[in-house]
């Protein structure tokens, strides 16, 4: 593999007359994780869609894991396949994100065995990733509302990585949780990080919790990347109006006051 | 890592449409009321173009999928080969298809339905002369289940709420099931068997010899019960979805007097709901009128199709009558959905219709 | 009741048939011991004949209603899959055929098909069918969007076994419900073709056929229309109740009671400081039907001009304290305290609305469901001065216009004729703050006013509460998971977990994790994201 797991160049998109996304630029090398901050309406979320390749581009190139993204519906249904393998996604929501019929570990089959879901031909490696995100191998029998919101948020980890990714996009994963569930979530996610040197594409509104596990953050306002940096410079050294203001308002931030 | 830093805010508007709808419905929208109504009256204009357009083309498929030979099948077992003749020329049946369908829309638009077999007028003009009976005792029932099925409902769901006086709670669910589930033509024939045969109160059937108002009472009555029992069931439900929501906790809130806390802020919620499924409810109401009419001997468009399909297989009023109490039950969502739009104007954003 | 339908349907026509069938001597006979129910006109008893027709009538409803289940889901789940242009037509369609009149429907397809209990039983399972496809097209849609089922197309799984892994499952109880409502229907309106001539043809009979012969002999034997009528009625309750069992089955609804403050017999309370504007002692929630407690003993005081935080996770009892102290208690819980005093007022015992809402105002987490979304913003955040306390309608206006100026609302006057869905979140909650601020209340409980909101918008509605608090001199009861808020804005803060209070912190602007005493507090603490700058402006800050 050579060049950058994530290059994105001058990303554009509309729905109907209204742009959402607008000369987004990103760059991401394999193992590292960015953190996408902004707020409601920033266009953060959309971004993930493309990048996952449910929303098409309207300007630009998108290549994730030397797959040109916009080319995807036109190619093969298999390369397309291919690639969603490839390119995984967490959703937001630990309790519209499992089906409330189906056992964890038919949930997990699936995501190994999309067409066949045979939870007994793949229950060692499902064993093997309940345990790996904290959970007791045993909880494959049982159905997601036996579980708090943080198991449920571990699950579907689970069930992102069990297919062995290049990339994890991971969106709003811990902005349903408790602080304390939250902590937890994100300790997993740091040490499955180191431990499998993913890319990762970390989408939050809170900038403390990206801060936290990405390596380099980009700041979105308005469909647009206003500013983009390493976490280190970005957080220290806040280049943009925007940036200044949302680091401003965390309520634990030097900076914040309520004047 | 590339960044364009670049502080140019481009016009943005809500969120990704692609989002839950949730996030989206908490974006502002930044619509004038006027425009509201406008693409509302535009889009409902556009829909009622197009349903009466399905309406044609179903009228006109009614006659071409009887199995067989259609016009043998009209003419009846013992009609001569010069009545069957008669029918397809009648019916264009001898026409190539495409043509057919063009002769029955340019007539359809004409107001031209074909000729009654039976009586031999213009079947609209037949369909025409019912239409107003059928309006009549509708309209009243729409009037009668709306006021009633809304008051009842809303004070048996105050009074319960929250579990209160759960006798009347068991009372009203066995009452209203009961008569809600009832079919109008047994109400109306215990209707008749009790005021017309029993008490003599009232006439059991339509006759030029009473009044139109007092032959209406029990047709209107028939039809308008089990929707009283309908509405207030929902009405009550909806009641209780309603005073559990934050914005009447809020009101509660301002410790509200109960009049203004219940007139005010919650009855115009409960309004919206209820009139939404009223539409529903008068559907139905229109489908047991044609039947109850029957009962009662009512000169409307039920009695009308159901004696042109029992007995004359006068296709020809069918199709009229059909496209007449489409036409009609179209007219009635209308006019609900706009006294709607008045009310709580967030529905006309709505996609139905 | 069903079972008893089942039975008759069952035995009758083995018994009976003869009966039902066979002629006897006395036709149009009224009420008499051999014939409980009359005669028909060829001397059939009519006891016989109803209980016989109930097979008939009870199969003809069943193959109809299975065939618009059928019918109906297959259509539903087939526009889903179909491509998108097809969908939209097929929606299109599927809502031309619910729009009209089952009975119609039915009545036009009779029309097609001939006269007879099959075509009967065909018109009325194609009507009923447009009910089923729009149900299942309306679900899928719903499910459609589930992330699960997003997840698992991303995932590759085939649209059809999606169909049959994720959707069919997941709307068995709606459409079973649909069922019993839909058996009820067809029930009633094949009774209704067979009662105008288009169903049954004699001499098959049904319910509907025996009830239109009674009534067209009402005055000579009227007693003729009450087998058929008591059947009727007795299967559509039984359907009914069917029904309505399985929707109570699908959301079960809690009992509740109403809610209850109770003073304690113990209660032995101390004097209280000049200054102390509310005092709560051991106040414990307890939820009626369950028997748990939600809130354990908390006691707490907030002085005058004083702004107390309550921070905890879900489930602390935090909010049902705050309810307490707005005296808003929810439905089917019962709080028991010593004392709940605000400013001299004994909030145990009863105290008039005025009263309260001059004392109290408050402001809630979601600004988009605490409005009325069926009135402009004028005419609900008024309607507090106006009908509450008492001023002129202009008044009321020009109070609240001012207040909107004061949380920095653009175009005031304008907001006052809008409806909440016109606003942003953020300018809701302003709106809330300014209704708030017009009552000039003495205690302002804010129960995760911020929760809802962008960061930025966050700092600006804290901004708003901490300048009520500075210039009016109003006290604040701060509701929050938020430590680093919580901080932000409190003079003081109690920490809660589990219904009680584990801490309570004096110093806010030096909590740290060394400082406070409580594991829970200390871990509460850790576990909150702070962003870390280096900025060289805050060096030296306390971390």
């Amino acid at each position: 593999m050579s060049g950058p797991m994530i290059d994105v160049v001058d990303l554009g998109v509309s729905f109907g007359s209204t742009r959402v996304l607008h000369d987004v630029s990103l760059r991401l090398e394999t193992g590292q994780t960015v953190g996408v901050v902004g707020e409601s309406g920033s266009g953060k979320s959309t971004l993930a869609k493309v990048l996952v390749g449910i929303v098409e581009p309207d300007a630009g190139e998108v290549v994730v894991a030397n797959t040109d993204v916009r080319r995807l519906g036109r190619r093969s249904r298999r390369a397309a396949q291919d690639y969603r393998r490839r390119v995984q996604m967490v959703p937001q929501d630990p309790f519209s994100s499992l089906s409330p019929r189906r056992t964890i570990g038919q949930t997990l089959a699936e995501a190994l065995d999309p067409a066949r879901a045979s939870v007994r031909r793949h229950e060692d490696r499902i064993a093997a990733w309940l345990e790996r995100v904290g959970l007791p191998a045993d909880a494959m029998g049982r159905y997601p509302h036996e579980f708090s919101g943080g198991q449920r948020q571990r699950v579907a980890i689970a069930r992102s990585l069990i297919v062995e990714p290049s990339v994890v996009i991971a969106d709003e994963i811990t902005s349903a949780l408790d602080v304390s569930v939250q902590a937890q979530i994100l300790d997993l996610i740091a040490e499955i990080k180191a431990g499998l040197g993913l890319t990762m594409v970390f989408i939050s509104h809170n900038l403390a919790v990206v801060q936290r596990v990405s390596d380099v953050v980009a700041v979105m306002y308005r469909g647009e990347v206003v500013e983009a940096g390493p976490v280190e410079q970005i957080y220290a050294d806040p280049r943009h109006w925007y940036t200044r203001q949302l680091l401003d308002a965390d309520p634990g931030a030097p900076g914040f006051s309520l004047g | 890592m590339n960044s364009s830093v670049d502080a140019s805010i481009a016009p943005s508007g809500p969120g990704a449409p692609g989002g839950p709808p949730s996030a989206a419905s908490r974006e502002p929208r930044a619509s004038s009321l006027a425009g509201a109504w406008r693409r509302f009256l535009v889009r409902r204009l556009v829909g009622l173009v197009v349903n009466l357009a399905l309406l044609v083309v179903v009228t006109f498929v009614i006659v071409r999928l009887i199995p067989g030979d259609p016009a043998a099948a009209i003419a009846g077992e013992d009609a001569s080969q010069s009545q069957v003749d008669a029918v397809r020329v009648e019916l264009g049946l001898d026409e190539p298809l495409p043509e057919q369908f063009l002769h029955y829309v340019v007539g359809v638009l004409h107001g031209d339905f074909g000729t009654s077999f039976h009586y031999q007028m213009p079947a609209l003009d037949l369909v025409r002369a019912a239409a107003p009976y059928t309006i009549t005792i509708a309209f009243a029932s729409l009037v009668v289940f709306l006021v009633l099925g809304l008051a009842i409902g809303a004070a048996v769901g105050i009074i319960t709420r929250g579990d209160r006086h759960r006798w009347l709670d068991h009372l009203f669910n066995v009452g209203a099931g009961l008569v809600a589930s009832v079919p109008a033509y047994v109400q109306a024939t215990l209707l008749i068997a009790v005021f017309a045969v029993w008490l003599a109160w009232l006439p059991p059937a339509y006759s030029p010899a009473y009044g139109l108002g007092e032959s209406a009472v029990l047709p209107v009555a028939a039809l308008s019960l089990g929707c009283i029992a309908s509405v207030a069931r929902i009405t009550r439900r909806e009641v209780a979805v309603v005073l559990e929501q934050d914005y009447m906790r809020s009101a509660r809130g301002w410790r509200l007097p109960s009049l203004r806390l219940y007139a005010k802020h919650m009855m115009p919620n409960v309004l919206t709901t209820a009139l939404t499924l009223s539409g529903i409810i008068l559907t139905a109401l229109l489908g047991s009128a044609l039947i109850v009419e029957a009962v009662f001997a009512w000169p409307g468009l039920g009695t009308t199709t159901v004696q042109a399909i029992a007995q004359f297989k006068d296709y020809p009023v069918i199709r009229a009558a059909v496209f007449v109490i489409g036409a009609i039950s179209l007219l009635f969502t209308l006019v609900i959905d706009i006294v709607l739009g008045i009310l709580d104007p967030r529905t006309l954003g709505d996609s139905r219709g | 009741m069903l079972g008893v339908l089942v039975v008759v349907a069952v035995v009758a026509p083995l018994v009976l048939h003869d009966a039902a069938t066979g002629l006897s001597g006395d036709a149009n006979s009224g009420s008499t011991g051999a014939h409980p129910l009359g005669t028909d006109g060829l001397g059939r008893d009519m006891l016989a004949r109803t209980l016989v027709a109930t097979r008939q009538t009870l199969i003809a409803a069943t193959l109809s209603t299975a065939l618009a289940a059928v019918l109906g889901i297959g259509l539903g789940v087939a526009t889903w899959l179909a491509p998108r242009r097809v969908r939209e037509v097929g929606l299109r369609l599927i809502e031309f055929w619910v729009s009209y009149p089952t009975l119609l429907v039915a009545i036009i397809v009779a029309a097609v098909l001939g006269q007879g209990l099959g075509p009967a039983v065909v018109a009325i399972g194609i009507a009923n069918a447009g009910g089923f496809a729009r149900l299942t097209a309306n679900l899928v849609a719903g499910l459609a969007a589930r992330e699960y089922v997003v997840t698992a197309r991303l995932m590759g799984v085939p649209p059809g076994r999606i169909a049959v892994r994720h959707l069919i499952p997941n709307m068995a109880e709606p459409q079973l419900i649909l069922v019993a409502q839909a058996f009820a229907g067809a029930l009633v309106e094949l009774s209704g073709l067979s009662f105008i001539g288009l169903g049954a043809q004699s001499p098959a009979f049904d319910w509907g056929a025996l009830l239109n012969e009674g009534a067209s002999k009402i005055y000579t034997n009227p007693v003729l229309i009450v087998g058929p009528s008591v059947a009727l009625v007795f299967a559509s309750l039984a359907a009914l109740f069917v029904g309505d069992g399985l929707a109570a089955a699908a959301n079960p609804r809690t009992n509740t009671s109403r809610s209850r403050l109770v003073r304690r017999a113990d209660a032995a309370a101390e004097p209280l400081e000049a200054d102390v504007l509310l005092a709560v002692d051991h106040l414990t929630v307890r939820h009626d039907a369950s028997g748990r407690d939600l809130v354990s003993d908390v006691s707490l005081r907030i002085r005058r001009g004083e702004i107390l935080g309550i921070v905890g996770e879900s489930g602390s009892g935090k909010s049902v304290t705050a309810s307490v102290v707005s005296k808003l208690l929810a439905e089917g819980l019962t709080a028991t305290a010593a004392r709940v005093e605000l400013s001299g007022a004994d909030l145990l015992g009863r105290v008039p609305g005025p009263e309260l809402a001059r004392r109290v105002a408050m402001v809630y987490q979601d600004p988009g469901t605490a409005l009325n979304p069926a009135l402009t913003l004028g005419n609900q955040l008024t309607d507090v001065l106006t009908s509450t306390l008492g001023s002129s309608r202009r008044d009321a206006r020009e109070n609240l216009v001012g207040h909107f100026r004061d949380v920095l609302l653009t175009d005031p006057e304008g907001r006052m004729r809008q409806y909440p869905h016109q606003l942003s979140g953020g300018m809701k909650q302003r709106a809330m703050i300014a209704s708030a601020m017009s009552t000039r209340a003495e205690l302002l409980v804010a129960d995760e006013p911020t929760t809802a909101l962008d960061v930025t918008v966050q700092r600006e509605v804290l901004g708003l509460i901490k300048r009520m608090n500075t210039t009016a001199g109003t006290s604040v009861l701060f509701i929050s998971h938020d430590l680093g808020v919580v901080r932000a804005l409190c003079d003081r803060v109690l920490v809660m977990k589990d219904g009680r209070i584990v801490e309570t912190i004096d110093d806010v602007a030096h909590m740290t994790t060394e400082a406070v005493r409580h594991p829970y507090t200390r871990q509460l603490l850790a576990a909150t994201p702070v962003v870390h700058t280096s900025r060289p402006e805050v060096e030296g800050a306390d971390r």
